[in-house]
C-alpha cells in the first residue's frame, strides 16, 4: 500500500527538492514507499544525488555559475588589496579571502540548481542564503566583513548586468509556467496565485528594505550630529526605504480575493492586474526616485577620483536594469489583463 | 574519427530496464528493474535517477513528464523513451558482452558460470 505524506510534510520536502525533481521525485516516494519511515528514509537517500545531479545539469547548461566566479574572484582581490593593503604580502591571509568566495561559488551553483526549471535562471532565495553564508564565512574565517560583502554584492550585479539580457527569454518561460492557465473554470485559483505573488515579491523586497533600514540606523546612531555629511546619507536613506515600503504595501500591496460568482471574481483580477501594471509601469518614480537621494549623498560624502565614479556607473547601469525589468514585467501583465478581459463576455450573464 | 563514449555498467543496467520496460519507464519501474537485473546487489533510487539524467544529457534517453495519478499522490510520472543513440550504445555493449562471455567460455569451458556458481 503506497505511503502519501501528510500534505504539510510533503510541501516541506518539496521545497527541498530542485524544481525540476520535485514532481516526479514525490510521486515516484509516494508510490513505492510503505510507511512514513520508508518515505522519509528514502527522500533522505535521493535527495543529495538527486541536488548534485540537478547541480551538475545546470552547470553545463551555462547558467553563469563560472562567469560568477571569476567575477567575485576579481572583486574580493580588489577588496582584499583596498581593505588589508599590506598584510596581503602573508601567504595565508589570502585563505581568508578564498572562504567567501569558496562559499558564495558553491550557494551560486546550488541557486542555479534551485532555479526554475528548464530554464537558466537562478533561485533568488538560493542566492539570498549564499550571500548570507559567504558573509558568515568571512566572519568565521577573520576576512573584513563589509569589503568582503561589498565585493560580492558588486559582483552580483555586474553579473546581473552582463546575463540578464541573455536569459530574458527564460525569464519569461519561467513566469508563464508559473502561471495556471486562465479560464473560467481556474478563475478564482488564477486570482489567488496571482495575489499569493504579490505577497511574496512583497515580502522579500520588506525583507531586504528593513534590514536596510537597519543598516542605515545603525549607521545613524555612529555618526556625529554636528556633521550633515555624516549623518545625511543614513537619513536620506531611512527616508527613501520608508518610502519604499509605504508604496510597496499602501499602494502595491496584496488584497483577498472577494467571494462572489465568476464575474465578479474576474471583474476583481482585472481590476487587480491593471493596478500591478501601473505600479511596475511607475517603478522609477516610487521604487527609484526615493532611494537615489540616500545613495548619491553617501557616494559623493565620501567622494573618491576613481571609485567613486564608478560606483555611480556602476547605480546608473543598476537603476536601469530594474526599470527595464519592471518594464517587460508590465508589458507581460498586459497580455494577462487582455486573456482576462477576453473571457468577459463568457462570463457575463445573458440578459 | 570520434569515439562513441561507452556507457558504464550501470548506465547499461539503466538503458536495459528502459528498453525492456518500453512504454512503461519512469522513474519507480526502471528502479525496479534494475533491481532485478542486478539482484543479489541492490541499487538505490537516488543512483537511478543520477543516471538518468545523466543519460538524457548524454542523448540516450528523453523524457517527459506524464498526467498526475492518484496513487502517486496526484503527482505526475517522468517516462523516458530510449532514442536511436542510446540503442546503438546498448547493442555496442552488449556485443561487447558477448564476446567477453565466448572468451572466458573459450578459456573456462562452456559450463564455466554453472561451474562456478
Amino acid at each position: 500500500m503506497p505511503h502519501h505524506p501528510s500534505r504539510r510534510l510533503e510541501t516541506i520536502l518539496a521545497a527541498l527538492l530542485p524544481p525540476a525533481s520535485r514532481e516526479h521525485v514525490l510521486g515516484d516516494l509516494a508510490e513505492c514507499a510503505e510507511s512514513a519511515g520508508q518515505y522519509l528514509g528514502v527522500f533522505i537517500a535521493v535527495l543529495p544525488k538527486v541536488v548534485l545531479s540537478e547541480t551538475r545539469r545546470k552547470l553545463r547548461a551555462g547558467t553563469g555559475v563560472a562567469l560568477m566566479a571569476g567575477l567575485a574572484a576579481v572583486a574580493l582581490v580588489v577588496a582584499a588589496l583596498a581593505t588589508r593593503g599590506s598584510s596581503m604580502a602573508i601567504p595565508g591571509e589570502w585563505l581568508r579571502w578564498a572562504a567567501p568566495w569558496a562559499v558564495w561559488v558553491a550557494g551560486c551553483a546550488l541557486a542555479a540548481a534551485y532555479g526554475p526549471a528548464g530554464t537558466r535562471l537562478w533561485s533568488g532565495w538560493g542566492v539570498l542564503a549564499a550571500l548570507l553564508a559567504s558573509i558568515g564565512a568571512a566572519a568565521l574565517a577573520g576576512a573584513h566583513v563589509r569589503g568582503a560583502a561589498a565585493a560580492i554584492v558588486l559582483a552580483t550585479i555586474a553579473h546581473m548586468a552582463i546575463t540578464l539580457p541573455r536569459v530574458r527569454g527564460d525569464i519569461t518561460r519561467a513566469m508563464h509556467a508559473a502561471t495556471p492557465p486562465l479560464t473560467l473554470d481556474t478563475v478564482r485559483d488564477r486570482a489567488q496565485h496571482f495575489q499569493r505573488m504579490i505577497w511574496w515579491r512583497n515580502a522579500r523586497e520588506s525583507v531586504a528594505a528593513i534590514f536596510l533600514l537597519g543598516v542605515n540606523a545603525f549607521t545613524l546612531t555612529t555618526t556625529s550630529p554636528d556633521s550633515p555629511a555624516a549623518w545625511a546619507p543614513p537619513v536620506l536613506g531611512l527616508v527613501g526605504l520608508s518610502c519604499v515600503l509605504y508604496a510597496l504595501h499602501v499602494k502595491a500591496g496584496s488584497r483577498r480575493v472577494p467571494d462572489g460568482d465568476t464575474l465578479a471574481i474576474l471583474r476583481f483580477h482585472q481590476a487587480e492586474i491593471a493596478r500591478q501594471r501601473d505600479m511596475l509601469r511607475l517603478v522609477p518614480l516610487w521604487y527609484l526616485l526615493p532611494l537615489a537621494p540616500g545613495l548619491l549623498a553617501a557616494t559623493i560624502v565620501q567622494w573618491h577620483p576613481v571609485s567613486s565614479p564608478l560606483s555611480l556607473a556602476f547605480m546608473a547601469a543598476l537603476f536601469y536594469g530594474i526599470a527595464r525589468l519592471n518594464m517587460a514585467g508590465a508589458r507581460w501583465l498586459d497580455g494577462q489583463l487582455a486573456t482576462a478581459q477576453a473571457l468577459e463576455p463568457v462570463a457575463t450573464p445573458e440578459p | 574519427m570520434a569515439r562513441r563514449e561507452v556507457p558504464g555498467q550501470f548506465e547499461q543496467i539503466v538503458l536495459t530496464a528502459v528498453l525492456t520496460l518500453g512504454s512503461d519507464a519512469y522513474g519507480v519501474s526502471i528502479f525496479r528493474r534494475a533491481q532485478e537485473l542486478v539482484a543479489p546487489r541492490t541499487v538505490s533510487l537516488g543512483a537511478v535517477y543520477v543516471t538518468l539524467d545523466r543519460m538524457e544529457d548524454k542523448g540516450y534517453v528523453t523524457s517527459w513528464l506524464s498526467d498526475p495519478t492518484p496513487e502517486r499522490g496526484g503527482r505526475a510520472k517522468r517516462r523516458y523513451k530510449l532514442q536511436s543513440s542510446g540503442e546503438a550504445a546498448l547493442q555496442e555493449s552488449a556485443a561487447t558482452a558477448r564476446r567477453m562471455w565466448d572468451a572466458i567460455a573459450g578459456a573456462l569451458g562452456p559450463d564455466w558460470l554453472t561451474a562456478r556458481n
